[in-house]
């Protein structure tokens, strides 16, 4: 009888830590592709952003903001 | 037993990473998401007030205002025969080739989206960015830079000063000019304004040969030429002649430009404009094919003196 319960035991405990794991790996698939359209939004921005606020500049449509520096806000 | 302990340790691991990661993944992604937002509303901005500009200017014109009235004209008696030659030799002395060296990308915070109102610049954006530099090369490509004929200029003021377009030097990290006689100066940047497009460079040395300044602008149809460095062909000669007096909405501040239509391609920019005379009416800033808005001169001396007052 003992036996029969720590089978049992071990088994819904294997059960839920390889569900945990999955669920885990999951989301960690899910950070990775957040971060990868982060990452190519982040290109665009880098890009088309640079353009745009030189047009910006130029239309004189920006208030100087130069030297703008990575921080946290 | 040890199934059991294995499992709950990876599980316990992959638990804690996907705690850690998600949240981090959602601020970056959240982040450039506001940014890519904040970048459309500005170029939908930039779209609305070229269009109301344009819309103004369409309003606005008339064969009167296109042919300058109410501007007090050059009313000289000008030779219908023009000289260019006579004209070049006259002016080249006061005409400069300007070269720039790019701006380090380095860490890319000089990167213009980050002035764009509403574009958040933290910590995601700063990895990534970082990323984006080792992906790229920056270093490397930074290294390499070298320095590059953008456009020209012309001596004003002292014979030390010259002006150029605003345009040519914005986003260089150094500057240099050729004068007429070939000889390289070190130049350093005394000031821009990006929206009228004029720029004031100082250079070192002894002073060159100011340009010649026109007491009034020349009426529509007059003989002008421009000169300047198109596809870095430097110290380059083009005629043409004055086409209208007007606005040009689209590329800068929308103000009251010299429209002359002339050979003028990359290159032109920051170039002056002489008259038959050889006095300079106007500085080149951009264009479309043939006609080529121009900075009227009175204007490149206004804001010249405002980025580098006259000691009393």
């Amino acid at each position: 009888m003992a036996d029969i319960n720590v089978t049992g035991g071990t088994c819904r405990e294997l059960t839920k830590y390889r569900m945990t794991f999955a669920a885990a790996l999951a989301a960690l698939a899910l950070a990775g592709w957040m971060i990868q359209t982060a990452y190519e939004q982040h290109i665009k921005i880098l890009q088309i952003g640079d353009k745009s606020g030189e047009l910006l500049q130029m239309r004189g449509l920006t208030a100087h903001q130069e030297g703008a520096q990575h921080e946290q806000r | 037993m040890s199934s059991v302990k294995t499992w709950r340790c990876a599980a316990l691991s992959a638990y804690i990473a996907a705690g850690v990661a998600v949240p981090l993944a959602g601020y970056a992604l959240a982040t450039t998401q506001a940014n890519v937002n904040a970048i459309a509303v500005a170029q939908q901005r930039l779209s609305d007030t070229e269009w109301r500009d344009h819309l103004v200017d369409d309003n606005q014109v008339s064969a009167a205002s296109a042919a300058g009235e109410g501007m007090g004209l050059d009313s000289r008696p000008y030779s219908p025969a023009v000289d260019w030659s006579a004209v070049g030799d006259r002016v080249m002395p006061s005409v400069v080739m300007v070269s720039v060296i790019e701006q380090a990308k380095g860490d890319g915070s000089r990167n213009r989206a980050w002035l764009i109102p509403g574009v958040e610049t933290n910590l995601a954006t700063a990895w990534l960015t970082r990323y984006r530099a080792w992906q790229h090369g920056w270093a490397k490509a930074d290294q390499e830079r070298e320095w590059v004929t953008m456009g020209a200029g012309f001596l004003i003021g002292d014979g030390r000063q010259v002006a150029t377009a605003g345009h040519v030097i914005s986003g260089s990290e150094g500057v240099r000019v050729k004068l007429s006689a070939g000889e390289w100066r070190a130049a350093r940047v005394v000031g821009v304004d990006l929206a009228q497009d004029v720029a004031l460079l100082r250079i070192e040395g002894e002073p060159g040969q100011p340009v010649a300044i026109a007491p009034a602008m020349p009426p529509q149809g007059q003989a002008v030429a421009a000169v300047g460095s198109p596809n870095g062909w430097g110290f380059s000669l083009s005629a043409g002649v004055v086409s209208r007096y007007g606005s040009s909405a689209g590329m800068f501040a929308t103000r009251p430009m010299l429209q002359i239509a002339a050979p003028v391609i990359g290159g032109n920019s920051g170039g002056p404009v002489f008259n038959t005379r050889g006095e300079a009416v106007g500085m080149v800033s951009f264009g479309k094919a043939e006609f080529q808005q121009t900075v009227p001169i009175g204007r490149v001396l206004a804001v010249a003196a405002q980025l580098e007052p006259v000691a009393p």
